[in-house]
């Protein structure tokens, strides 16, 4: 049995080879669909990738804390995600939980995170630009780096603002604005310092920090009536700390709100699982199409495995009369058709890898290789080259040997 | 030795019917025939009359409609496909009119092949069938492909191919059908020196010239023996003793007592 696995196999290479262009074409057509599965996956295993470091990289004593509402919708509606932190008509959290949640032990600093949209006006206006309010400790909660002067502080006049990098560019054309004056609703804010460029196209906090001012919760109060927290973000002395000062955070804001559950308590990978999910949902639509290609592939093979069996008809009679039986000849054929599929899932993991680190390297992140992705497509084309190559082999098993025998072509 | 010589193949009443109703056809009727070992049998008859269909059934290809058919003793006439294929493997030597080798294989891959089916190593294959080609002088052409070489040559390597799993019996549809009188005379010197050497030999011919070579001829006609005559072509084989079936008249004794 042993020495008929190893002589179906040298047959179907030896088949390969001698109808080498027909071989290479067909197994391209699987080729292609599975290079676009790769790259697929590994472009969308690379941007989870990147959003999960964001918030579980070098710093991933992070809890986040958002509103919620009963319904659940973080764990089953992968839409949720596209609510951002604004979309919530009345955000049930506010200043006073943050003020719960730093009495909590171990938490090193907790910021909170109100965005309203307010005209700015510096040396150019910019209508309906965002303004964060939040307090000193939002640098060390969402690792944010600053370019010059320095972020907002208590011992800082409250009218003191900081600009996002490219806001500071739109208001100034300038980064160096320290001293510049911005007017939010007719009031004065003196610009302490502007925010470095941010390489994180996404992040935890739902907002481009590229493009928004800073300035201090109490103010942004006072100028706009309905501000609301969003998100309030916790940092802990050390990660270790993270689940008892979770559990601590879920239990003293649910006293403080009454028994309603209508925020979560987010850490680690799970601050990212939303967005992940979608990504997740994306990439699985497009490997679905992706995999509508692939059943064309399979039927090129099986096309060319038809052609192959009539082709050898006569070598089929032959092999039969000298001893071979149906499992014998069914066996040869489908080792073809696998060889096939299986030729064309290494050149598509070639082709779809070298596409997606080409392409990589022209974007903000890099693709992910994962053996997990090579194993699903070597096991998607062992499948492909069964299932497609059946038929024809079954043909190929039936074939009566004295008509084979008889057969000219 | 006992007496009685066991035949390698026995068919009574063996009939194969084709088509239905109206179209429906005997190729062989109520057929008996024993052929036994060391026997170099030629079947001879006109068109149609259903010899290859005979050698079809004998070397199980094809199924008979009826009757029996013992094969070494037993009966196979009902076995499954699977056993159809294992008893072909090996008992069975093929050698066709149109030699039937594979193209895209060598020469001593094609003597091989059947050998595919027995399990043996690719090593141990093209050693026996090394060993085949030296028999018929074809060593030096082992790595030639089939159309490199002429009929007589292809045929020579069909008959080492036939040979290469020591068969009980060979079945040969006009070997010399395809080849000129020189290359048929080679071939046939082959075949009866692989008859000498007491292989069973079960050949259908049309051209009656080379009945010299066997030690019975069977005639047929519309699918049944018209005449079974012994020759006496081989001169190393007695005549045996009379046998209570009227249609079988020669009986092997050198072979016979090899085998028994």
């Amino acid at each position: 049995m042993r020495m008929l696995f190893f002589n179906h196999v040298s047959n179907a290479m030896d088949s390969f080879r001698s109808n080498r262009s027909r071989s290479i074409l067909t197994a391209l057509g699987i080729a292609i669909g599975m290079g676009c599965i790769v790259l697929i996956l590994s472009m969308s295993g690379g941007l989870k990738k990147l959003i999960e470091s964001q918030v579980t990289g070098a710093d991933g004593n992070i809890i986040v804390v958002r509103p919620e509402s009963n319904r659940g919708a973080n764990d089953k509606n992968f839409l949720s995600v596209i609510n951002t932190s604004q979309t919530y008509a009345r955000s049930s959290l506010t200043i006073d939980d943050l003020k719960t949640i730093s009495k909590i032990k171990n938490i090193s600093a907790a910021a909170p995170l109100a965005v309203s949209e307010n005209d700015l006006k510096g040396d150019h206006d910019l209508t309906a630009g965002k303004v964060v309010a939040t307090n000193e400790h939002l640098p060390n909660t969402a690792r944010l780096t600053l370019a010059n002067g320095q972020f907002l502080g208590e011992n800082l006049s409250r009218n003191s603002i900081v600009l996002g990098y490219t806001l500071a560019q739109r208001l100034f054309d300038s980064s160096e604005v320290v001293g510049e004056t911005v007017k939010i609703k007719g009031v004065s804010f003196l610009v302490v310092g502007v925010l470095q460029e941010l390489d994180n196209p996404i992040n935890y906090n739902d907002i481009d920090f590229d493009e928004v001012a800073f300035i201090n919760y109490e103010k942004a109060a006072d100028l706009n009536s309905g501000l609301q927290v969003q998100q309030i973000n916790v940092k802990l002395a050390n990660q270790s700390a993270i689940p008892a000062a979770s559990s601590a955070i879920e239990k003293n804001l649910l006293k403080s709100h009454k028994g309603e559950q209508d925020f979560v308590v987010l850490s680690g990978k799970n601050i990212s699982s939303s967005t992940s999910r979608l990504f997740d949902a994306i990439a699985s639509i497009l490997s679905l199409v992706a995999g509508v290609s692939l059943i064309v592939g399979g039927i090129g093979v099986m096309n060319i495995m038809l052609v192959s069996v009539s082709e050898r008809t006569r070598e089929i009679g032959i092999e039969k009369a000298v001893g071979a039986n149906n499992g014998n000849i069914m066996v040869q054929f489908l080792f073809e058709s696998l060889l096939l599929s299986l030729v064309g899932g290494v050149l598509g993991l070639l082709f779809g890898y070298a596409f997606a680190f080409g392409a990589g390297s022209m974007m903000p992140f890099n693709p992910e290789f994962s053996w997990e992705v090579v194993g699903i497509t070597l096991v998607v084309s062992v499948a492909i080259g069964c299932i497609f190559g059946l038929l024809p082999a079954a043909r190929a098993a039936r074939k009566d040997p004295i008509d084979s025998l008889r057969f000219y072509r | 030795m006992s007496d009685k010589v066991q035949p390698i193949i026995e068919l009574k009443q063996l009939s194969k019917r084709y088509g239905v109703g109206d179209a429906e056809y005997l190729a062989l009727k109520d057929l008996d025939l024993t052929i036994l070992p060391g026997e170099f049998v030629m079947v001879m008859g006109p068109s149609g009359c259903g010899k290859t269909t005979l050698l079809n059934v004998i070397g199980l290809l094809d199924r008979s409609t009826s009757g029996q058919y013992l094969l070494d003793g037993r009966s196979v006439e009902r076995v499954s496909r699977h056993k159809q294929a294992r008893l072909r493997s090996q008992k069975i030597g093929f050698i066709f009119q149109s030699f039937n080798l594979i193209p895209r294989l060598t020469v001593i891959e094609n003597v091989a092949l059947p050998l595919v089916y027995r399990g043996y190593s690719k090593v141990r294959r093209l050693k026996v069938a090394s060993n085949v080609l030296k028999r018929f002088h074809l060593n030096e052409r082992e790595y030639y492909m089939p159309w490199q070489m002429s009929g007589g040559q292809n045929q020579r390597v069909a008959i080492a191919r036939a040979l290469v799993n020591n068969p009980s019996i060979i079945l040969a549809d006009e070997p010399t059908g395809n080849l000129d009188s020189r290359s048929s005379h080679i071939v046939m010197e082959e075949l009866k020196e692989i008859h000498e050497q007491g292989n069973t030999i079960v050949m259908v011919t049309h051209n009656a010239s080379l009945t010299t070579y066997a030690t019975r001829v069977i005639n047929m006609l519309d699918g049944q023996i018209d005449t079974d005559i012994k020759t006496t072509a081989d001169e190393d084989l007695p005549v045996a003793e009379e046998e209570p079936k009227k249609k079988r008249r020669g009986r092997p004794k050198k072979s016979a007592e090899k085998r028994s």
